[in-house]
């Protein structure tokens, strides 16, 4: 190689270097408090709601406050091994300060652990009918549905499924779908089956998905794609992923199942948020808590590719919801201390009756 | 000199297995080991473990079967085309599996554009005009297995076979097949051809099956169970010992699957790019003519259908297709939500143009360690005999992503290494214990093509150690440690499953953003993302691509 050649590549490898960091530089409009940068003020968020939902509230938190937003997001693709384990590892010495995500069955593994700490007491009551921790350790707002995702080019409107039992109607042998539950957000509703229905109602069920042949997507957001695809009929999926195939136009429809007379109701994914125990930066914690427990935060989320139910008590005065999202949904009623005491005996169904182990 | 070496090279490979596999043993010992889960671990992984393994030995088949004729048929056909054969079947490299595998499910699945179509014209569709019926109609779900994820992986890394074929057919001197033909006609040529190209293929086929092994994001996609969901069940339940522990049974056949590529590749000095620029043969045989080009495009364009061509239409489908019907348009939030896939594409650069950059500027920061230490340390470890030692190191690809992030959290989140573990200095680390083995077996292969000869003569003229090799290893070693930063670059620029752990909060990188906005997104969204992630990866290409114009012109210009 001449020296005339790699004096060619250097400068071309500068050019692209320098392009890349103009392109990187913007600059952000704080209102911060005279004399204070950003570096005096941050604090740290491990968000596993996705970051397009998410980025508008913590620009708008930035804004507000000057607090600086360290966040680290989660992805589907890493299944629950991401932000979860992370704060389980970093517990003897924490870096983050506030987790937003993960729902109140891994929020409730996280308190077990000690991970979480409580809340400020006027939060916790400022929190009404919300779901929450008894020790408000995790509080939850914004809900988020667990629905039944169904292909309109391939089932007709008398014959759509209304239950997670439909699961395992022969009519749909080999066309139906769920996330792995050994993951995420459908090993916490199979949890909460084993905890509402009893161990031994749960096992039929899921000796019920081996004989149909149920589809064992790679997570929620996939089994979203192979519904609207056609290649299955319908599945279980969450609100937010549903919404995505309706709102592209994909021949779909939604169905909140098990509403009828008796029947267990619609799991609720709603939003949860806790203070990490020992966090660097338990102030501007406290401030981010604060700033995301309000209506003006629900009323953002149910605007946003979240489109989510508001459920703090003002919020429900103001009925903030989207909407396409009914009124009456009958929830199912879900004691998350004992769907994680469920967890490991899920766990051994899944794998011997889904997995043949 | 070589007493320096003595204790420099033992420190220096003792430093690369520490970069490799610490992140393993703090996951291991540092999260308490319980052997009571740990047997019940063990037996359940036995179904995953085949699984893993199976998919394994399809890979390295189809890498086989594509990458030999692909080298064979590219090599006899003229230089000008040549060049461009070779760029498109490198151009596979650059997309990362789990984009292929997509592709594959939503082009072939038993929904799949390409799939439902063709089997309608072969007449297996439904004889009826009822929609109901069409729509229900679907093909048996052959990409839902275990030779499909093969078939996948094997596409992906066919050109690691290509690139060893090719160098060993390019440093053979083709009368020994003149001569094998007429001693013994066609039997005595493939005879002879077995001999010469059948270990370097082999050799690259074996790294292909240890690269498959320890794949998580594809089998998932394509609902195969390995050992890779096996380790993550266990991480998710929180017992991280038992989920790294299960990882243990893979480390010897990674060793010695790798180790034994590495020695083939090695004895037959052809482990890296460095054969397309290898010596010229002393006689080169028929000149190609129409026919071998042709041969050489059919054979180009089947050994990319896989891992090139399938992406690229499925990717091209989305763009003209991502259209977003008007009245979606909610709300006034800000994401991608957009009409099409320039708006979708904006919007994305838009929220990840910092972590686009960050990326590009830490892979390139990292390739370039990597290769320089790589080089450091080959060069040191073979002075003293140490080279084969440096195949154990290859053991790292069998660490799987989430232990490698894990094991790092527990190593270096202290309160003395708060600067370490708080910066991107901690992305470089899971980089490096992941990707470290690639780059040092490339410089290998690069460093191993130098006929050592030359530097002997240099030494005899009276140049120092650093003259000569400046003057004489690097400038014949360039090719082949440019494809070792290539490599490199690409495989951290793409990584997400470690790198989503340890990357430092607020400052995300651009697989893990994309990959997230590539399974929630509508189509705009996932073509933009896709779009955005192949062009991040492709840019390093623009400097390499002018310097080898350049290159050419000078040479043309001193003949």
């Amino acid at each position: 190689m001449s020296p005339r050649t790699l004096h060619v590549a250097g400068v071309a490898a500068l050019i692209v270097v320098t392009a890349l960091i103009l392109a990187g530089r913007h600059p952000r409009s704080l209102n911060l408090p005279q004399g204070q940068t950003t570096q005096d003020l941050k604090v740290v968020l491990y968000c596993a709601t996705d970051r397009e939902i998410a980025q508008d509230l913590i620009d708008q938190f930035e804004k507000d406050t000057g607090i600086q937003v360290a966040a680290k997001f989660d992805t589907e693709a890493a299944k629950a091994v991401g932000l979860i384990q992370e704060i389980r590892q970093e517990k003897s010495h924490p870096q983050c300060d506030v987790f937003w995500g993960g729902g109140a069955f891994f929020c409730t593994i996280l308190a077990n652990d000690g991970c979480l700490e409580a809340a400020p007491g006027d939060l916790v009551q400022a929190e009404g009918e919300a779901p929450h921790d008894p020790l408000g350790r995790w509080l939850g707002f914004a809900a988020a549905y667990r629905v039944l995702i169904v292909n309109t080019q391939v089932l007709t409107a008398d014959s759509y499924p209304h239950s997670y039992r439909d699961l395992t109607d022969p009519r749909f042998k080999g066309r139906i779908g769920i996330a792995n539950p050994l993951f995420g957000g459908m090993a916490a509703h199979v949890a909460a089956l084993f905890a509402k229905l009893g161990e031994n109602q749960a096992r039929q069920w899921l000796e019920g998905l081996k004989s149909n042949d149920c589809a064992i997507c790679a997570g929620m957001a996939d089994v979203k794609n192979r519904v609207a695809s056609g290649e299955l009929w319908f599945g279980i999926t969450s609100t937010i992923d549903a919404h995505v195939a309706v709102e592209g136009g994909k021949p779909v429809v939604i169905i909140f199942p098990d509403q009828e007379q008796g029947g267990i109701g619609c799991l609720n994914g709603y939003n949860t948020v806790g203070l990490v125990a020992g966090a660097p930066h338990p102030k501007e914690a406290e401030r981010l808590l604060r700033f995301l427990l309000t209506t003006s935060t629900e009323k953002i989320l149910a605007a946003g590719p979240g489109q989510n139910v508001g459920l703090l008590p003002d919020s429900v005065a103001q009925n903030v919801r989207p909407a396409w999202i009914p009124h009456d949904i009958r929830e199912m009623t879900v004691n998350w201390t004992e769907a994680v005491q469920a967890h490991p005996v899920a766990i051994e169904a899944i794998r011997e009756i889904l997995l043949d182990q | 000199m070589k007493s320096s070496s003595r204790i420099l090279a033992p420190s220096a490979v003792f430093l690369a297995a520490a970069i490799v596999f610490s992140p393993l043993l703090a996951a291991l010992l540092g999260t308490g080991l319980n052997p009571h889960a740990l047997g019940r671990a063990f037996h359940t992984a036995a179904r995953p473990l085949g699984g893993s393994a199976e998919t394994a030995m399809v890979s390295a088949l189809v890498a086989l079967l594509l990458g030999v004729p692909f080298a064979i048929l590219v090599e006899r056909s003229r230089p000008g085309l040549r060049r461009v054969f070779w760029a498109l079947g490198l151009l596979v490299l650059m997309i990362p599996p789990y984009i292929v595998a997509e592709s594959w499910i939503v082009l072939l699945g038993p929904a799949g554009k390409i799939s439902r179509m063709v089997a309608t014209m072969l007449g297996f569709g439904p004889h009826s005009t009822d929609p109901l019926e069409i729509a229900r109609f679907s093909v048996p779900a052959l990409v839902y297995s275990w030779p499909a994820v093969g078939a996948v992986m094997g596409g992906c890394f066919f050109p690691i076979v290509a690139l060893a074929v090719a160098s060993a057919f390019r440093r053979t001197d083709l009368r020994v097949f003149e001569s094998a033909r007429i001693a013994q006609g066609k039997r005595g040529v493939c005879r002879i051809a077995a001999h010469i190209l059948l270990p370097p293929a082999m050799g690259g086929a074996l790294l292909v099956f240890a690269v498959t092994l320890t794949e998580f994001s594809v089998p998932q996609l394509m609902r195969v169970r390995t050992i890779g969901e096996a380790i993550y069940e266990r991480i998710q339940e929180g017992d991280v010992a038992t989920a790294a522990a299960l990882g243990l049974p893979v480390l010897p056949v990674v060793i010695f699957a790798g180790g034994l590529g590495a020695f083939i590749l090695a004895r037959a000095r052809s482990a890296s790019l460095a054969g397309l620029e290898g010596e010229v043969p002393k006689f080169t045989g028929p000149r190609p003519d129409h026919v071998s080009d042709l041969a050489a495009a059919v054979m180009t364009f089947i050994a990319t259908i896989p891992a090139f061509i399938l992406p690229i239409t499925s990717l091209i489908w989305l763009v003209v297709a991502a259209k977003l019907p008007p009245e979606s348009n909610i709300g006034s939030h800000k994401v991608l939500r957009a009409s099409g896939f320039q708006e979708s594409l904006r919007g994305a650069w838009d929220l990840a143009h910092d972590d686009a950059v960050r990326t590009v500027l830490l892979a390139g920061f990292a390739a370039t360690l990597a290769a320089i230490f790589a080089i450091m340390l080959v060069r040191m470890a073979s002075r003293i005999r140490l080279g084969p030692l440096l195949g154990t190191v290859g053991a790292g690809l069998a660490v799987p992503a989430p232990i490698v992030g894990l094991g790092l959290i527990v190593l270096w989140n202290h309160e003395w290494s708060a600067a370490v573990y708080q910066g991107p200095a901690l992305v470089l680390l899971a980089w490096f214990a992941r990707y470290l083995p690639v780059t040092i077996f490339l410089v290998q292969g690069a460093l191993a093509r130098v006929p050592k000869e030359l530097e002997s003569a240099a030494a005899l003229a009276g140049r120092g150690p650093w003259e000569r090799f400046a003057a004489v290893v690097l400038p014949n070693a360039a090719p082949g440690i440019v494809a070792a930063w290539l490599a490199t670059y690409v495989l951290s620029a793409t990584e997400f499953s470690a790198t989503l752990l340890v990357s430092p909060p607020g400052g995300p990188l651009l697989a893990p953003s994309v990959v997230n906005l590539m399974r929630r997104g509508q189509d705009p969204e996932i073509a933009a993302c896709q779009f955005l992630l192949l062009a991040v990866i492709a840019l390093p290409l623009v400097p390499i691509s002018v310097a080898t114009v350049f290159r050419s012109r000078t040479i043309k210009g001193i003949n």
